[in-house]
């Protein structure tokens, strides 16, 4: 499993949304402004011209801002705002709370059984690792912003540290670790991919980094051949559960329409 | 977009700003119109109209016409480009709303997802932090405007222990705080009950009556707020429908307005109250029932009571006082902690009449829940799938599911929604489709937890009725309500909750929580049978039992449920209600997790919906003031110690707490041997003595890493390096001298690892934790603070899972396997997670949350012990380390052959 993807391409891959972050969708899509194209229009119209074009209204010609903070459109369509709002980071720490609590749920639910049940396989127990990992991906498929899949992951340690993991601030460790290996990811795809297949290599990525740490905490000291099988199938883990289940779980997300005020919300959201 | 995140802390009196007096703004809307990004249709379209300085409007509308989106116009928080697209002008005082910071202050429904923090002082102060205010202006500021809403409370109260109205007051708080001219009420008290209602109501009216503010609300509860209302703006999806004097409107719209789903004055309810049965038979009888979660904090004991077969019942009473857990017994879903509960036959399966002990598919067709919020029922991507789950678990054919759900969504008018996803539907469909869930199964017995709770009035009277055709059918009805209509419509029997107290316990020192015991139950003899008539049933109750109420007009009688209200003692702390006692509780304790090392800390955000009772644990402590709970107080309203048998830990910057945590253990990582491990265990356990902590305390807390530390040795164990001595080669596995070595020297080490973490950063109040990682150490403080808003969410989230859960087994999804069980019970808890995270958002931002140059109502800092603590800490491992090193163990993952 590589960790270093090639630039997927989004449309073979995530039928349902193409990435709005490609600039030539939105010119030549035929048809009337109705809710198919309108996620592309969001990020290619800008405000001061938003009062002629669609309202024709009383007030043509009366262009307004709406903020200062929106005063800077983005003059080029494909240059998505990569800057951090407040519903952005408030709703990147509730998911981080959210699995953190999720978490510890499972944990009660024979994790301890499974802890054991892995450490009698040799190396089989990474297989499980990818529950663990999957707040980093969810973080950056949702939230889409630089450090998302880190903020996510963190704030998940804190707080299964918090209500009851025995690990603390080892827990804080890894969290730091899987999120920076998820944030490395998105950051090679210029925070501009987020299909399956950047997903998956997210995932991986978690695995990647988390890796070392599981070995220097624990199976430092085991054989070669443990080592490898930990090491594969931890990567197989982190990308097919928290790569996979972390690109699933927002597109449901979205569909619930929870992340209509996300650019990963109106993607794919169906209209009824 | 957002500079200065690491804003000033030290806030040099030249950069701060002040509050500033001035008049409430000019409002004026031209050809207005607001489409949220993704959205074909426009949330509000081609507004004019021009709003005085000062006037107070009730604005109502359809839902879905806007209202909400207008309201966040005007406070300036509709976001950017990205976020929607703007049409036509929208000034306060010719200025964009988005300038003005502070200038509008916006109160939303959920007070539970507007309280940003912990403690009440720092929740009103967090508006003025954002502004940028100087601190010395902040306290005095706060204190004037908890009392403004007529909220006598200390800085420190928890916000989590407030009753729905004081917690929105105290929303109302932080707002005013900012000194608003202009206040945006969106459905305030929609959520609340009746007694609340006033409270906020109230509130709201001191504050506009001098016409130094403006007000503008939005409430289908049109009653309530018209006293205060000059005039009245009806929203319509193309510009305004009406506009004018409330006489006026009401009298020339009324009729459209009800049509809209507006409590009009004079419109009658085109519905009449059912005359009860006094004949009707008893299909579910509790006998000494005690409920509550927890075997210790039993809600309610000893309660008796009938439901009579195929008529309504009413359970009402003040808030916090158990309805909805003795609502959640009745169902079969909750355990009862005492006392017995049995359906009569034919309904029940023969020979079984507990409903606890049925199984989840058993459930279907006799015990029906609708639960508070309909959302925690969803267990389904699509409406029809919603619908038809509960048929699909009782194994009903293919085709009778589709004929079925087909029927009874065209009965409830969501036919046209069938493939829509259950959460995008609106309040009142919601509401509608968690009813279809529940009659899908034709259940015997549908209990509803609060099923008018934020109805408009159109959805409440499709409710009404079809709970009316229910009865019609024959089926039985329980309803925890406190909706004075719906008692009056369908209060056949009611049965009145008063509040309980928990047994008394013994001295002001209080025993431990172990010792506390729920109280014995009424032992009266009196069983449940359903074999005499209902004329001996009425005679089987006596004095001292349940009074028989049967109203046979239109006013329902009450049943007083018994045991009558018990007294502790002389002491302050009255529990009339335990909202109230919560209150007093908190105001005369310490927090709780100071005294104890088990309680739960800061995280959990305690209940006014009523999932979970109060909790009774340090009773008896809290109650007294002699314990220094005042001087604690007084402290705590300043960052630093609070007087515990650990003080140090309390007296140190919890910054520094994590850093001596990271003292403690990063160098352990070097080694991997059992001569380091043992020394710094050793050492950090003569520590913890030293400092006074109790045997019984440490063990509790470090039981789990007791039980992980072998777990995580029996890889090493079996996959270690070999050497030295082979006691086992089989396949892969090798256990050599130096695999168990290994194994010991990791055993040993997660524990001197995890040890000081536990210590360190357990019982950590996240509000103290905060400021430090802002203020020390400069971390970006949106981020900080997001995280902690989010923390205390985390306390919400958990009840929110709890109550799904429940709603599962009541689903008839409650016997199938825990892992698929879990996986839906999860994503259910992250959509509720998101949206709100997103409302909380907004509630931040509408107080300023996210602009730079953020000032800090109380100081963060470090000191000369926090610089000794720290020396000490290092000393710990160092002295592990050169153990390990004199005696010749030492022994690194990088010389491990």
């Amino acid at each position: 499993m590589s960790d270093r993807p090639t630039m997927p391409n989004p449309a073979g891959l995530d039928p349902a949304g193409p990435t709005t972050a490609v600039p030539t969708t939105s010119a030549p899509l035929p048809g009337a402004p109705t809710a198919a194209v309108s996620s592309a229009n969001t990020s290619s119209t800008g405000a001061p011209t938003t009062g002629t074009l669609l309202t024709g209204g009383p007030l043509t010609g009366v262009p307004t801002t709406s903020s200062p903070t929106a005063a800077v459109p983005p003059t080029n369509p494909s240059a998505r705002s990569l800057s951090w709002r407040v519903v952005d980071i408030v709703v990147a720490a509730v998911l981080g709370a959210a699995t953190g609590l999720i978490l510890v749920a499972w944990n009660t639910i024979g994790a301890a059984g499974g802890d054991v049940l892995a450490a009698l396989t040799p190396g089989l127990g990474g297989l499980a690792a990818g529950g663990w990992m999957i707040g980093g991906v969810l973080g950056g498929l949702i939230v889409r912003k630089p450090g998302a899949a880190i903020f996510v992951e963190v704030v998940a340690a804190l707080v299964s540290a918090a209500i009851g993991s025995q690990w603390g601030l080892l827990s804080l460790l890894s969290g730091l670790a899987q999120g920076l290996g998820a944030e490395l990811i998105f950051l090679i795809l210029l925070y501009r991919r987020w299909s399956l297949l950047p997903a998956l290599a997210a995932g991986a990525g978690c695995a990647l980094l988390e890796y070392p740490v599981e070995l220097i905490f624990y199976y430092g000291a085991t054989v070669p051949l443990f080592k490898i099988v930990y090491l594969i199938t931890m990567l197989i883990s982190g990308a097919v559960i928290a790569g996979g289940g972390g690109w699933l779980i927002t597109r449901a997300l979205a569909r619930t329409g929870a992340l209509n005020r996300f650019e990963a919300g109106r993607e794919t959201r169906r209209r009824v | 977009m957002r500079p200065g995140d690491g804003s000033d802390l030290t806030s040099t009196s030249a950069s701060v700003a002040a509050p500033t007096q001035s008049r409430p703004p000019l409002i004026e809307l031209e050809g207005w119109g607001w489409r949220h990004a993704g959205r074909s249709r426009w949330a509000v379209r081609d507004l004019t109209c021009r709003i005085e300085p000062g006037q107070r409007v009730l604005l109502l509308g359809a839902s879905g016409a806007g209202k909400s989106t207008l309201l966040r116009a005007l406070a300036g928080l509709l976001g950017g480009a990205d976020e929607g697209e703007e049409a036509g002008r929208l000034r306060l005082d010719g200025q964009s709303a988005d300038r003005q910071p502070g200038r509008t202050g916006l109160v939303m429904q959920d007070p539970a997802s507007q309280l940003v923090l912990a403690r009440a002082g720092d929740d009103v102060a967090f508006g003025c932090e954002n502004l940028g205010w100087a601190r010395e202006l902040i306290w005095p500021r706060v204190r004037s405007s908890l009392d403004a809403v007529g909220l006598g409370l200390p800085f420190d109260h928890d916000t989590g222990k407030l009753s729905g109205g004081q917690r929105q007051r105290l929303v109302l708080a932080g707002v005013l705080a900012m000194g608003p001219d202009l206040l945006l009420l969106d459905e305030p008290t929609a959520n609340l009950d009746p007694a609340g209602v006033l409270e906020v109501r109230q509130a709201v009216a001191d504050l506009v009556a001098d016409r130094s503010r403006g007000l503008i609300v939005v409430e289908h509860r049109s009653q309530t707020w018209l006293p205060l209302i000059d005039r009245v703006l009806v929203l319509a999806p193309d510009g305004l429908l009406t506009d004018g004097p409330p006489d006026q409107v009401f009298d020339r719209h009324g009729s459209e307005l009800a049509e809209l789903g507006v409590w009009t004055p004079g419109q009658p309810l085109d519905l009449s109250p059912r005359p009860a049965d006094p004949s009707a038979s008893t299909i579910l009888c509790g006998r000494g029932l005690t409920i509550g979660h927890d075997p210790l904090r039993p809600v309610q004991s000893g309660l008796d009571l009938d439901l009579p077969r195929g008529q309504s019942t009413v359970l009402t009473g003040p808030n916090g006082v158990g309805k909805t857990t003795l609502a959640l017994t009745l169902a079969g879903l909750l355990p009862r902690l005492g006392g017995e509960l049995a359906m009569a036959e034919p309904e029940a399966p023969p020979g079984r009449p507990d409903p606890a002990s049925w199984r989840s598919r058993e459930l279907l067709t006799r015990l029906g829940t609708v639960f508070q919020e309909p959302e925690h029922q969803f267990v389904a991507s699509t409406v029809e799938d919603e619908v038809a789950v509960g048929l699909r678990a009782l194994g009903r054919p293919p085709a009778e599911v589709a004929r079925q759900t087909t029927e009874l969504l065209e009965r409830l008018h969501l036919a046209q929604l069938g493939r829509a996803n259950p959460y995008t539907l609106s309040g009142g469909e919601k509401r509608r489709l968690s009813v279809a869930t529940v009659l899908a199964t034709s259940p015997a017995v549908v209990v509803l937890d609060e099923p008018t709770f934020g109805q408009d009035r159109r959805t409440w009277i499709s409710l009404v009725r079809l709970i009316g055709q229910l009865l019609d059918q024959g089926v039985t009805v329980v309803s925890s309500t406190h909706d004075d209509d719906y008692i009056a419509l369908l209060g056949q029997h009611r049965l009145e909750l008063s509040p309980q107290v928990p047994p008394p316990v013994a001295g002001p020192t209080g025993p431990s929580s172990e010792h506390l015991r729920p109280p014995p139950r009424r032992v009266d003899g009196r069983k449940c049978s359903f074999a005499e008539g209902a004329d001996e049933r009425v005679q089987r109750r006596g004095p001292g039992g349940v009074e028989e109420g049967v109203a046979l007009g239109h006013r329902p009688t009450t049943e007083q449920l018994r045991p009558p209200l018990r007294r502790v003692d002389g002491r302050n702390c009255s529990l009339d209600e335990w909202d109230d006692e919560r209150a007093q509780r908190s105001t005369c304790s310490s927090r709780p997790e100071v005294d104890d090392g088990d309680s739960r800390s800061g995280l959990e955000e305690s209940p006014t919906e009523q999932l979970r009772p109060p909790s009774r644990r340090v009773e008896g402590r809290n109650c007294s003031l002699d314990d220094g709970g005042a001087d604690e107080r007084a402290q705590r309203s300043g960052r630093t110690g609070r007087i515990t048998r650990f003080n140090l830990l309390q007296r140190v910057n919890p910054t520094s707490r994590i850093a001596a945590a990271l003292i403690l253990t990063l160098p352990m990582l070097i080694s991997l041997d059992w001569v380091s491990g043992v020394v710094a265990v050793g050492l950090e356990l003569a520590v913890c003595l030293a400092l006074g902590w109790r045997p019984a305390t440490l063990a509790r807390r470090l039981w789990p890493l007791a039980l992980i530390a072998p777990v995580t040795a029996i890889g090493p164990l079996l996959y270690g390096r070999p050497g030295g001595l082979i006691y086992l080669d089989w396949w892969l596995v090798v256990i050599s001298q130096q695999s168990v070595s290994l194994a010991l020297a990791v055993l040993i080490r997660v524990i001197a690892l995890g040890l000081p973490c536990v210590i360190l950063l357990g019982r950590m109040d996240p509000t103290d934790l905060a400021d430090g990682l802002a203020q020390v150490w400069r971390l970006p403080h949106r981020f900080v603070l997001g995280a902690l808003a989010a923390f205390r969410l985390t306390g919400r989230l958990s009840r929110d899972w709890r109550s799904m859960e429940l709603a599962r087994r009541a689903r008839g999804l409650g016997d199938s396997r825990a892992l698929r069980r879990l996986a839906g019970l999860s994503f259910a808890v992250l959509v509720t997670a998101v949206r709100r995270g997103s409302e909380l958002a907004t509630a931040m931002e509408s107080r300023g949350f996210g602009r730079p140059g953020r000032t800090w109502a109380r100081l963060s800092r470090r000191g000369p012990i926090d610089r000794a603590f720290l020396a000490a800490a290092a000393l710990i491992p160092l002295i592990a380390l050169a153990a390990a090193i004199v005696s010749g163990h030492l022994r690194t993952l990088l010389s491990i052959q």
